[in-house]
């Protein structure tokens, strides 16, 4: 059931049990006020009787609720109405008391003096027929304004239900392919962060769907292509050794499949442990300059192999940071420098500080990047034209992009002084310190 | 050298019996850690290759238990889990090297080398580097067959360069190692000796990596 139509069986239900309860009250009320004036009625009727001395017998009419009966000391009928019976309809002397003849009810009200005693009778029909006529008119328009109460209450909760049926419309439409925010033009106070949240989720869940799609797109080639390197170089080994052939080259051309193989997968790791939704946010203070010399360190192999030299210009420099995300930051754009400075080239990382911010300088001799191609860098496997010779995986810097948004870190390409591409990170500097080693 | 291999993934586990085969190392291969509970109480190995993976039992397990029975055993730990905690655990629980997959057989035969030296039973305690050579049970170095003279904290420091050749050694690293042995050090202890050494070995033996350390370099 809907809430509206529960809430609007459940007011008018309440409405209309209240007006009963008010209309039984009100009739219980209104009787009780009226016997007793219809018994005033009846004194003065029985008084008025009693002082006159010459009363003459009235003829019947039918329009009169009362009836009397006079009778004398030695309790002989004097005079009567036409309808009354013969006998004396109450035996007592004075006072109220209800009686039955003529086949109904009748409250008699009885008077002696010192010559006679006189009964007046009325209807109790009579009587209770004006009651009902007066509760019928207070009763009436209130039964008549329940519908109309009824349609106000019915108006006033769909107003205000409003929002929550436009909300509940617009998430019923919704699918994967459709997570655009949820817009309603004036939610209520109790509707605004059900509906800020629900954005939130759904903002979430479109840049992780955005991700996989251009992932699986991406990995998928990257993905199959070293595979297709590797299994054609196992089969001309095999034809090789067949032919008693195999060379040194064919063997380090398999080694180097491996390790493409194995990079790209290392690679899509990394994209997907480093998402806003499984990055837990347990940053602590990491010391940048211990991070870089463990990257170098763990890269120095590869370096030499390109016969490139290496140095760090730094200081101990502490930042919040995922002390496992800003390792795999840095060694990207380490990895990157080593793989696309050219071989027998410098590669120079300096940390320094300004303001509240430590800079990392990642700065190499190679021949560097034009300026619009260091503008499409970051994204996400864009690869610069002049390298065809070097195969990557192309997720490298997304990586880096990816990590550096979740730490709050801006990362530019500049030309390096050496004619090479310079990347600078830009961290926030832990606070209140000037740490020695 | 006698290593029981604890590898679940049987591909993996038939190439690296092979490459330690031609390593000239005897390797028996289980797949369970119950399995290597019980084949390292009852045969004799000088050394565990673990990996963490296992269908029966969590590796960290395996070597707590391990440890327990036989503390000199070492133990070296292979895993494809990756975050520093597990690492630090593995080492903590007294796994004497930890690698992670994926990781390549050169790596792999070169801590087995430092561990076999560390046990001292290699056959050959002798490290050879262009045309020096450093016998690290004799605790001697010579230069083309010719013995040099070092004093023990720079022949500490060769020792440290050489046994991971190729592998950067920062200031840090080598300070430690020379505190294991208590010695005082002072901020540029280590310069000083490797200035020394720089005058006793070969012309750029020992390169320098401005900010991050020293290295040896293969060959």
């Amino acid at each position: 059931m809907s809430m509206q139509a529960k809430l609007l069986r459940l007011t008018i239900s309440v409405v209309t049990i209240a007006t009963f309860f008010a209309a039984l009250h009100g009739y219980r009320n209104s009787q009780s006020h009226l016997n007793k004036l219809f018994d005033k009625e009846l004194v003065t009727v029985t008084h008025f009787m009693a002082a006159s001395d010459n009363f003459s017998p009235q003829p019947a009419d039918p329009t009169n609720s009362f009836l009397y009966q006079i009778f004398d000391k030695q309790n002989r009928l004097i005079a009567k109405a036409s309808d009354a019976p013969e006998y004396p309809i109450a035996s007592i002397a004075k006072g109220f008391t209800e009686v039955a003849f003529n086949r109904s009810q009748w409250r008699v009200y009885v008077v002696s003096t010192d010559v006679k005693r006189v009964l007046v009778a009325q209807s109790m029909t009579e009587r209770k027929s004006t009651a009902d006529d007066i509760l019928l008119v207070t009763i009436t328009p209130i039964v008549f304004s329940i519908p109309i109460i009824g349609l106000l209450i019915f108006y006033v909760v769909r107003k205000s239900l409003a929002p929550l049926r436009l909300l509940s419309r617009q998430l019923r439409n919704k699918n994967s392919e459709d997570l655009s925010p949820v817009k309603i033009s004036h939610p209520t106070k109790e509707l605004v962060p059900v509906v800020d949240r629900l954005n939130d989720v759904f903002a979430k869940l479109n840049d992780a769907f955005e991700l996989e799609k251009q992932v699986s797109a991406n990995a998928a080639h990257e993905l199959r292509t070293p595979v297709s390197v590797l299994s054609i170089a196992v089969n001309n080994l095999a034809t090789a050794f067949a032919n008693n052939n195999i060379t040194e080259k064919q063997l380090r051309e398999l080694t180097q499949g491996v390790a493409r193989m194995a990079n790209v997968i290392e690679q899509i790791i990394n994209l997907f442990r480093f998402t806003p939704e499984n990055f837990a946010n347990k940053l602590s203070q990491v010391d940048i300059e211990k991070i870089l010399q463990e990257v170098i360190t763990n890269n120095y192999s590869a370096l030499e192999e390109a016969k490139q030299s290496i140095e760090l210009n730094s200081q101990p420099s502490l930042t919040y940071a995922d002390p496992f995300a800003l390792y795999i930051l840095l060694e990207n754009i380490v990895r990157n420098a080593i793989k696309y400075a050219g071989e027998g080239a410098h590669i120079s990382i300096t940390v320094h500080e300004s303001y509240n911010r430590l800079l990392i300088d990642f700065d190499d001799s190679g021949k560097g990047l034009l300026e619009e191609e260091r503008q499409q860098l970051t994204q996400r496997f864009y690869r610069a034209s002049n390298q065809t010779d070097v195969k990557g995986s192309g997720l490298g810097l997304a990586i880096v992009k990816r990590i550096a948004d979740l730490h709050g870190a801006s990362i530019t390409f500049e030309e390096a002084p050496t004619s090479g591409l310079r990347v600078r990170v830009s961290l926030k500097k832990a606070k209140g310190d000037r740490s020695g080693a | 050298m006698r290593i029981l291999l604890v590898e679940d993934d049987i591909p993996l586990a038939r190439e690296l019996k092979t490459s330690l085969n031609n390593q000239g190392h005897a390797v028996d291969h289980v797949e369970l850690g119950q399995h290597a509970l019980s084949s390292a109480v009852t045969q004799d190995c000088n050394l565990v290759i673990l990996d963490l993976g296992l269908p029966d039992m969590d590796g960290l397990e395996v070597l707590k238990q391990l440890k327990l029975s036989n503390k000199g055993l070492p133990v070296l730990i292979l895993t494809a889990r990756d975050g520093v905690e597990n690492k630090v655990t593995g080492l903590d629980l007294g796994a004497d090297d930890y690698l992670s997959k994926p990781f390549s057989s050169e790596e792999l035969f070169a801590r087995i080398r430092v561990i076999e030296r560390k046990l001292g039973t290699n056959d050959s305690a002798l490290i050879t580097i262009a045309n020096v050579s450093l016998d690290t049970r004799a605790n001697t170095l010579s230069i083309d067959n010719a013995d040099v003279r070092l004093s023990r904290r720079e022949l500490m420091i060769t020792k440290a360069l050489m046994e991971q050749e190729g592998r950067i050694q920062s200031k840090d690293n080598l300070e430690s190692k020379l505190y294991q042995w208590g010695d005082e050090i002072s901020s540029n202890t280590i310069e000083v000796h490797i200035s020394n050494l720089r005058k006793k070995l070969p012309k750029d033996f020992i390169h320098t990596i401005r900010g991050v350390g020293y290295v040896v370099r293969k060959i």
